[in-house]
């Protein structure tokens, strides 16, 4: 046994670069899959990181269908001998940045302890907390967001995910301007016997775990990007299992001489392939082992990109640094010793076969396989069947994704058998001699080539299905923002005497002004972002309304309607005409929906004399304003900077807004180009694979047109035509596939991740710069067996024709 | 003279002795070789210089009045393409064409494909009813007269032919052997040919043998 596995390893001394290939494909599979893979857990485990180490993981707790707890019914529940806990949590804008600012009850919280902690360190003993002015607590990143001379002490606490300030309840009333009003009551762990049901005591109350919260917020709404990641992780992977696949099945092939001898001198089949299986073992361990070093290294390249997008996305906390864990190690090697049992099974079918039928031709063998390509056909299409009755039927996420990959996977196994009648059907129609063998040998190289090309059909499809994605995504977002910023100028104050002073200027200046009142409450358990906007054309004319009723603007402003964003509209299933509840016994008339992209919240927009009636707590900030007529957009800068002493900072061109989201949104996609770019790399590395595997058995096809008197230039020139048309033909069967993949990541799988359904553009130019690549990827695949053939000596060729072939 | 050799001398790498030492021979259109020799002799190397597929390291080779010996690879390849014809001893087919497509393939690259020749070659040869299969699906003895079917296709001036009729029983090999000669007679080729068989060197018309390295005439 020892013995046998020695003699077969001693093959690969030979095949140095055979091996380097083999497992560097391995390690680059392994390496993309835990690159994903670390990235993802980092980001898990920043989420939870609040919810676990704040001691209210998996606490029950109870919201208000409509946003808002009296804080009676708290103090209803501890007079019924509940052990609850009340959170109070909103958003709050110190400076520049808005933060979530949790209020909570310090003698009661779970995680109070924590905060205690660091008291000490301080000097403080812990009920300074609840003096006046109160202590802050965030994490040290977040505290540069805080002002430091204005309010509460400030104090940093390591374990708070960032963009989150805890505080006392007191503290968070004042901060936020409500009283007597609470997002959560916590229900704690330890309850005393015979207490009356909750059901009985708050029935207008829900029961769910921490989960809707500020800390479980972002939990929710990544899922679909790190699904998103995950996908694509698991695609790199499998198209780097196909290089495996290819160059193990290859070796197998290489040592049929070995194998016979073995054979001969009785080594049993069983022993052959148990030796094979340690073989394979050994190769998924090192490259695994140098898969998870790369991955490594990957994901703390992609990381910061990933944060980026998390956050300029979904606003979710994520920290900057990755960590190694354990789990992450063991998963990384499991998938490479997996893939590797998967990508050899071929290998050993082939062993086995060959160890049993040592006189059989590989011709023969190949050209059987070609004979039963009307399976992969058949197999193909039940697989997109299924797939279409998924994306048909099916809803939510997961059953998107599911659907889109058997349409990816159906698509793929129909290659083959599309690529091998389409030569067959050019083989009838074609008479040039040369150009016939070329074709014919095509063909017969066609189950050999077949899995890297599947490879690069995935690679393509994926490419163009993304990237029309994000540059459809891309056009609609920069149309939708020139939309949306209405106005020419738009001013930052500091405070609201000031927000005040500049609405007081403009008018005497004769500019219209558009101030953007804003209102952080809660609808149906979910946070809601009110606008207050005034009556001025410019909305009629601009604001981007996806659909709404006759007289929607007027509606707004004189009926006390509301218009409410896409996602909205999707979560809570709200049309035009229907009701949104806005507070205990304050619905409003949905007269319109308007397409919001770049965050995944819930938003909507009120007449702000509506708002003003309702006396709820509006705070201003953002004012755009519109020169009078004969006064430019600069000018009118120049003139409010001068006039109210404002820093230049404070006051922005709408062009200078516009870029700098046009830049965001560009940072959001960076990773995914970037995993965009690995992928055809991958894909393109399978091809140089395949085409070397192939190379050991050319010889002999090649030898006899040579005799023939085919120069071997000449030969080298249609080798490199046979891996540009086979790349050609694949690309164009892409196309079709990834356009239905960019359909379906528009309309299914977005709408269910953000609630937002774009509509789909083409780009011809990207397909034409893919085309290219793919053409780069195929030419470069092709090169090294070309230049091995233009300087093959003369007497390798002649030995095909001698006995020792 | 359609060929004329003189002091071929060839060492493979690797080799201590020389293969080769000053082969000389003429052959003219029409008239045809048969190259005697043990085994592992250098006969098949002789046939592959003569079809410039390789190169000695001394020697002339000249075809009708040029120097073959120097040319480049793809001028050779145009020489062999339209001019000159070879059976090997085995596996000259390419196994991704039927056994048709295998004939006619050496003719349409030389671009001399005459299909009432090719017909008349795969009936007197008795491949009518094979013409369909894959190489790896016919015998060992039918590959063979498939190649030499193919190199009949072609007209081609010079005729080489590296032990043709090895895998053949007797009437097969003599229904080969009247073709190729039919050839030399009706299209003016010549023939030269390695065999081990002294029945069929002596229906050629004249005899080499190889040995030592060197060669001289037999019988006459
Ligand atoms: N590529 C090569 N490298 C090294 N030595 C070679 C090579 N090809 C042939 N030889 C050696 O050169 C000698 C002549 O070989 P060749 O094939 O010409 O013999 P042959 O006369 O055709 O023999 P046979 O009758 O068995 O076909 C042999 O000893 C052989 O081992
Ligand atoms: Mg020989």
């Amino acid at each position: 046994m020892i013995l046998t596995l020695r003699v077969l390893l001693s093959h690969w001394r030979h095949a140095p670069l055979q091996l380097g290939l083999l497992i560097l494909g391995l390690a680059l599979a392994t390496a993309l899959w835990s690159a994903v893979q670390a990235i993802n857990s980092e980001a898990r485990a920043s989420y939870s990181r609040a919810v676990e180490q704040l001691g209210t993981r998996d606490l029950p707790s109870l919201t208000a269908p409509d946003g808002d707890i009296p804080l009676a019914t708290y103090v209803a529940l501890r007079r019924a001998g509940w052990q609850v806990s009340p959170v109070l949590e909103g958003v709050w804008t110190p400076a520049k940045e808005s933060l979530t600012l949790l209020g909570v009850d310090v003698l009661s919280y779970p995680g109070a302890a924590l905060m205690a902690q660091t008291t000490p360190a301080t000097g403080l003993d812990p009920l300074a907390v609840l003096r006046p002015p109160g202590t802050l607590y965030a994490h040290p990143d977040t505290l540069a967001h805080v002002l430091q001379d204005t309010g509460p002490r400030v104090m940093a606490l390591q374990e708070l995910p960032q963009g989150i300030v805890l505080t006392d309840l007191s503290v968070a009333e004042r901060l936020l301007g409500t009283s007597g009003r609470l997002s959560r009551i916590l229900i704690l762990p330890d309850q005393p016997m015979g207490l009356l049901p909750l059901t009985q005591l708050v029935p207008e109350l829900e029961l769910s775990t921490t989960d809707d919260g500020a800390l479980g917020d972002p939990q929710r709404l990544t899922q679909s990007f790190h699904l998103n990641l995950t996908a694509f992780g698991l695609l790199a992977f499998g198209v780097g299992l196909f290089i495996v696949q290819g160059s193990v099945t290859l070796s197998v092939e290489q040592r049929r001489g070995t194998i016979h001898t073995l054979r001969c001198l009785g080594v049993p089949v069983a022993t052959l392939i148990q030796a094979l299986l340690l073989e394979l073992v050994l190769l998924a361990l090192v490259a695994g082992v140098l898969g998870l070093v790369l991955g490594y290294i990957v994901a703390g390249f992609l990381l910061p990109d990933v944060n980026a997008t998390l956050r300029g996305l979904y606003g979710a906390p994520v920290a900057g640094a990755l960590s190694l864990r354990p789990g992450w190690v063991l998963s990384g090697l499991g998938m490479a010793l997996a893939g590797t049992g998967l990508a050899g099974l071929q290998a050993l079918l082939t062993l086995k076969h060959m160890a049993t039928q040592l006189t059989q031709a590989s011709q023969a063998v190949a050209r059987r396989r070609a004979g039963l390509i009307w399976i992969w056909a058949i197999v193909g299409l039940l697989l997109i069947g299924l797939a279409g009755g998924m994306l048909w039927g099916g809803n939510g996420l997961v059953a998107g994704f599911v659907g889109l990959a058997g349409l990816m996977l159906g698509c793929a196994l129909l290659l083959p058998p599309s690529l091998f009648w389409a030569l067959t059907f050019w083989l009838r129609m074609t008479r040039r001699p040369v150009l016939r063998w070329l074709i014919a040998d095509s063909r017969l190289q066609l189950p050999g080539l077949s899995l890297s090309l599947m490879a690069l059909l995935l690679a393509i499809a994926t490419n163009i299905g993304v990237g029309t994605m994000v540059s459809s995504f891309r056009l609609t977002f920069t149309g939708w923002i020139d939309q949306r910023l209405a106005a020419d100028l738009y001013v930052e104050a500091a405070g609201p005497q000031q927000a005040q002073a500049i609405l007081t200027w403009a008018e005497a200046r004769g500019a219209r002004s558009l101030p953007q009142y804003r209102w952080t409450t809660r609808s149906a358990s979910a946070p809601l972002l009110l606008y207050g906007v005034v009556d001025d054309p410019l909305y009629r004319q601009n604001w981007p309304l996806l659909r709404s009723l006759p007289d929607a603007w007027d509606r707004l402003h004189s009926k006390g309607a509301v218009l409410i964003n896409e996602q909205l509209a999707h979560r809570a299933d709200l049309a035009p005409g229907d009701m949104l509840a806005l507070g205990p016994d304050w619905s409003a008339r949905i007269v319109g929906i308007y397409s919001d992209y770049g965050n995944p919240d819930g938003q909507a927009i009120a007449g702000i004399t509506t708002l003003q009636q309702r006396a709820v707590p509006l705070t201003l900030r953002r004012i755009g304003l519109v020169p009078p007529d004969g006064e430019t957009p600069e000018g009118l800068a120049a003139a409010l900077r001068q006039d109210l002493a404002l820093p230049a900072s404070a006051i922005l061109a709408k062009d200078r807004i516009r870029a700098a989201s046009v830049a965001v949104f560009d940072r959001t996609f960076v990773v995914t180009a970037a995993l965009n770019v690995l992928t055809l790399g991958v894909a393109g590395f399978a091809m140089l694979t395949s085409f070397l595997s192939q190379w050991s058995r050319r010889l002999p096809q090649l030898a006899p047109v040579w005799a023939m008197g085919v120069s071997r230039r000449q030969l080298a020139g249609l080798e490199l035509l046979r891996s540009l048309g086979l790349a050609l033909l694949t690309f164009v069967l892409a196309l079709p596939l990834g356009l239905g993949l960019a359909w379906v990541l528009l309309t299914v799988i977005n709408l269910e991740a953000f609630g937002w359904r774009l509509p789909m553009f083409l780009f011809p130019a990207d397909w034409a710069r893919l085309l290219g690549l793919t053409g780069a990827a195929a030419g470069i695949a092709a090169l090294l067996p070309i230049l091995r053939l233009l300087h093959i000596p003369p007497a390798r060729l002649l030995g095909v024709f001698s006995n020792d072939r | 003279m359609l060929l004329s050799v003189s002091g071929l001398t060839h060492r493979y790498p690797g080799q201590s002795r020389n293969v080769l030492t000053g082969v000389g021979f003429d052959l003219a259109r029409g008239d045809s070789v048969a190259l005697t020799g043990e085994s592992g002799s250098g006969k098949s190397t002789v046939l592959h210089f003569l079809a410039a597929l390789d190169r000695p390291d001394q020697g002339r080779i000249l075809f009708d009045g040029h120097d073959i010996v120097p040319l480049a690879d793809k001028p050779a390849a145009a020489l062999r393409r339209s001019r000159i014809a070879l059976v090997f001893q085995q596996f000259n087919l390419v196994p991704a064409l039927t056994v048709a497509d295998n004939i006619a393939l050496h003719a349409h690259l030389g671009q001399r494909f005459d299909p009432e020749w090719t017909q008349t070659l795969i009936r007197q040869l008795g491949l009518a009813e094979l013409v369909t299969r894959y190489p790896e699906q016919i015998s060992g003895g039918q590959q063979q007269r498939v190649a030499i079917a193919r190199a009949l296709a072609l007209r081609p001036d010079l005729l080489l032919a590296d032990e043709p009729t090895g895998n053949l029983d007797e009437t097969a090999s003599a229904e080969v052997l009247r073709l190729m000669f039919r050839l030399v007679a009706e299209a003016g080729s010549a023939l030269f040919l390695v065999t081990h068989s002294q029945n069929i060197a002596r229906q050629c018309a004249r005899r080499l043998h190889l040995s030592g390295g060197t060669i001289r005439p037999v019988g006459s």
